[in-house]
C-alpha cells in the first residue's frame, strides 16, 4: 500500500492514532474477534511505525480488547456473550450512579450541551445515520460522565467500554433500537435537567437493560 | 481470578495481590515505602514483575510515586473515601443480587457461620478482627456471587478503603449499628431473595458513606 518514501510517524502521537483507529476498527467489525494482528501491517495501514503499533496493542492488551498468543503474535479478543452481560451489568449500575450523580452536580451549561447533543441525537435517528448515533451516543456518556464529577466512576465505565463497544455498535444498528435508544437517553436527560436524581439514575438503568435483554434474546453474531 | 488476570503476567499478578493483601490488612499502612528489592526477596518474583506491579497499583490510585524515592502508599482522604464508597455501593450491591440468585447451600452455611463469628467479635469488642471479617462478609457475598467482572472492581476499590473502615469502627456504637446492616445483607442473600440483598447492601453503604461524612471524633489521637 505505502509507497517508497512515505514517512511512518512515531512516538506517543503515533501510538496513540494506531491505538485509536485499531479500537475504532474492532468497535466497527472491520476486523474480527479472532482476526490476527500483524505489527508490520497494522504499521503500514496506520502509517506509524512497527514500535508505534506494538505499543498500540500493548494499551489494547491492558484493555482486555485484545490478546497475545505465545510466538504467534496477537489476535482481537474473542469476548463471550457472558463476559459481554456481565460488563453491561457493571456499566448498567455504574451508569446509573453516574447519571444520579448529573442529576445532582452538573452546571447549567452542562445541562444545555446534554440538551443539544440530544437535539443531535433526534436529528440523526429522523436522518437514519447509524454511525453519526454511535457518534452522538458516545458523547452523550461522555458528557453525563464530565457532568457527574464522580472521575472513579468514569475510569471505571472507560475501561469496561473497550471489551463491549462491539456489541454496543452491533445492537444500535438493529432495526429500531436506535429510536428506542433515542427515547431511554431522552429519559436520562430530562431527568438530569430536571435534577431528578433517583428518575436520572432508574433511566440510565433502563439504558442499559434493553441492552442486556437484546443479548441475552439473540445473542450477537460475530 | 477475574478476566483481568488475562492482561496481566503470573509474576507481575502475584507482586501485585501480594501488596494489595498487605495494604488491607494494614501491614502496609500508607507512606509505607515500597521498595523493589525488598518486594523481590518477599515475593520471589522479579525485578521487571515487580515494577510492572507497582506501576499497575499506581494506575489504580493504591500507590504513588515520590520523585528520585520510588513508590510509597498513598493516603486516601476522606472525600476520596466517600467517592469510592459511592462507586462500591451499586457494584456491591449488584453483587448482592447475584449472590442471592446463584448461592449453594453450603455457601448458605458458610455465610450464616461467618455471621456469627462476627456477632461474636463485636460482643467482645474486637474491632480489629471485626474489620477484617467485614471484608471477608463482602469477599463470601462476591464468590456467591459468580461475577468476577464486579469483584475484580469491587477488589480494586476495597484495598483503598481498608483505613477509613477500621477507624470508622473506632466509633463508639458504630460496630452494633454495622452488624445490625450486615446481618440483614446475611438474612437476604441466604434467603435467596435478590432484590431485597441488594437493598440491604446499598442501605448499609449509604449507612458507610454517611458515618463517613460525618466530622471525626478521633478516639486515637493522631492517626
Amino acid at each position: 500500500m505505502s509507497g517508497e518514501g512515505t514517512r511512518l510517524l512515531t512516538g506517543v502521537r503515533a501510538r496513540r492514532i494506531a491505538e485509536q483507529r485499531l479500537r475504532e476498527e474492532i468497535t466497527r467489525g472491520a476486523v474480527v474477534p479472532g482476526q490476527r494482528l500483524v505489527e508490520p501491517e497494522l504499521g503500514e495501514r496506520y502509517g506509524v511505525t512497527r514500535n508505534s503499533a506494538r505499543l498500540a496493542l500493548d494499551a489494547l492488551i491492558a484493555e482486555g480488547l485484545v490478546e497475545r498468543i505465545p510466538h504467534r503474535g496477537a489476535r482481537v479478543r474473542v469476548v463471550s456473550g457472558s463476559e459481554v452481560v456481565a460488563i453491561l451489568e457493571c456499566r448498567q449500575v455504574l451508569d446509573g450512579l453516574l447519571a444520579r450523580k448529573a442529576a445532582q452536580n452538573a452546571t447549567d451549561e452542562q445541562v444545555d450541551r446534554l440538551l443539544a447533543n440530544l437535539g443531535r441525537l433526534q436529528r440523526a435517528v429522523a436522518e437514519r445515520e447509524p454511525l453519526e448515533c454511535w457518534e452522538l451516543v458516545q458523547e452523550h456518556h461522555r458528557l453525563v460522565a464530565e457532568a457527574a464529577h464522580q472521575p472513579l466512576a468514569s475510569s471505571l465505565v472507560e475501561r469496561l467500554q473497550g471489551r463491549i463497544a462491539r456489541h454496543r455498535f452491533q445492537l444500535l444498528l438493529r432495526p429500531g433500537r436506535s429510536q428506542q435508544a433515542l427515547a431511554e437517553l431522552t429519559e436520562v436527560v430530562h431527568a438530569v435537567a430536571g435534577r431528578r436524581a433517583d428518575a436520572a439514575e432508574q433511566a440510565a438503568r433502563t439504558h442499559l437493560q434493553g441492552g442486556i435483554d437484546e443479548l441475552l434474546l439473540q445473542p450477537a453474531g460475530a | 481470578m477475574g478476566y483481568g488476570a488475562a492482561m496481566a503476567s503470573g509474576a507481575q499478578e502475584t507482586a501485585e495481590s501480594f501488596v494489595r493483601v498487605a495494604i488491607s490488612r494494614g501491614d502496609m499502612p500508607p507512606g509505607y515505602r515500597l521498595v523493589e528489592a525488598d518486594l523481590v526477596a518477599r515475593t520471589g518474583v522479579s525485578r521487571g514483575a515487580v515494577r510492572l506491579a507497582i506501576d499497575a497499583l499506581i494506575a489504580e490510585g493504591l500507590v504513588e510515586r515520590i520523585p528520585n524515592r520510588g513508590a510509597r502508599v498513598r493516603v486516601v482522604s476522606t472525600d476520596e473515601a466517600v467517592a469510592i464508597t459511592e462507586v462500591r455501593l451499586p457494584l456491591e450491591a449488584l453483587l448482592a443480587r447475584k449472590a442471592a440468585e446463584r448461592i449453594t447451600d453450603a455457601e448458605i452455611d458458610g455465610l450464616r457461620a461467618h455471621l456469627e463469628t462476627m456477632t461474636a467479635a463485636v460482643d467482645s469488642g474486637d474491632v480489629r478482627t471485626y474489620s477484617e471479617l467485614i471484608q471477608q462478609l463482602y469477599g463470601l457475598v462476591g464468590e456467591a456471587a459468580r461475577h468476577p467482572i464486579a469483584a475484580d472492581l469491587v477488589g480494586r476499590l476495597q484495598a483503598q478503603l481498608v483505613r477509613h473502615q477500621f477507624r470508622l469502627s473506632l466509633r463508639p456504637g458504630r460496630p452494633r449499628v454495622s452488624l445490625a446492616g450486615l446481618t440483614e445483607l446475611v438474612d437476604a442473600v441466604t434467603a435467596r431473595d435478590p432484590a431485597r440483598a441488594e437493598a440491604a447492601a446499598s442501605t448499609h453503604l449509604r449507612g458507610v458513606i454517611a458515618a463517613l461524612s460525618e466530622p471525626i471524633p478521633d478516639p486515637g489521637g493522631p492517626a
